[in-house]
């Protein structure tokens, strides 16, 4: 379980972080987001976890 | 099922479930209300297998996998975001080995039109960094990103810096929690 603590922290963490995630990106930027319909490669799904990180 | 293994499931379970309740609740006003998150669960399945057949689809990836991905990680964290009954997107991804990093490694968006598009990959993002917070993990990766735009701008102006391919193992970005 979580403390109410860390859910406290999270949730002010979220807002800070959702008014910087979704600020409006130049229209080029917003048109690839549009676009891409898929990001990062499903490989690395099954690829063995590197220990040392 | 080991009684460890057992108690990591239902810990991280509960963490994962905090984790998309929070992001939904912190959506932008245009989305707050209109998107809901949840796991990557039968539904969303039962939905996905509708995109396998459709001919738009360009990847070559079956969702089934998710289920076992999540037993095989029990720390993994697996996203649906969903706009009434479409599923919009699907995301997977697990922390590094020691914890200290969250990955968000594959996200998929529908093949089909979707009102929101442009907005799946900061909704994945928002709940990713939310989800590793809540774990304890000091960054945030994007594995393997391709689009060399969405690089250069993640890198300017969403502060995250590039780490190249090394050893086998594939480029990122990273960013500070």
């Amino acid at each position: 379980m979580t403390s109410k603590d860390d859910l406290e922290k999270a949730k002010e963490r979220a807002k800070k972080r959702a008014e910087e995630i979704f600020r409006p990106a130049p229209p080029e930027i917003e048109e690839e987001l549009k676009k891409e319909k898929t990001l990062g490669n499903p490989k690395n799904l099954v690829r063995p976890d590197n220990k040392n990180e | 099922m080991l009684a460890t293994h057992k108690h990591a499931t239902i810990k991280y379970d509960d963490i994962r479930k905090s984790a998309r309740h929070i992001a939904e609740d912190n959506l932008p006003q245009y989305l707050k209300g209109k998107l809901k998150l949840k796991g990557v669960d039968r539904a969303a399945l039962a939905a996905f297998s509708i995109w396998q057949n459709l001919p738009e689809r360009k990847t070559d990836w079956d969702w089934n996998f998710a289920s076992r991905y999540c037993f095989r990680y029990p720390k993994a964290f697996d996203l649906s975001v969903w706009h009434g009954n479409s599923l919009c997107s699907l995301t997977l991804g697990r922390p590094t080995f020691k914890g200290t990093e969250m990955r968000l490694d594959f996200i998929e968006k529908t093949p089909l039109n979707c009102l929101f598009s442009g907005d799946m990959f900061r909704i994945s993002l928002l709940a990713y960094e939310t989800y590793g917070d809540l774990i304890g993990a000091k960054k945030i990766r994007i594995m393997e990103p391709m689009n060399s735009k969405l690089i250069s701008f993640y890198m300017s102006y969403g502060g995250f810096s590039y780490v190249g391919p090394k050893r086998g193992n594939p480029h990122y970005l990273v960013r500070d929690l």
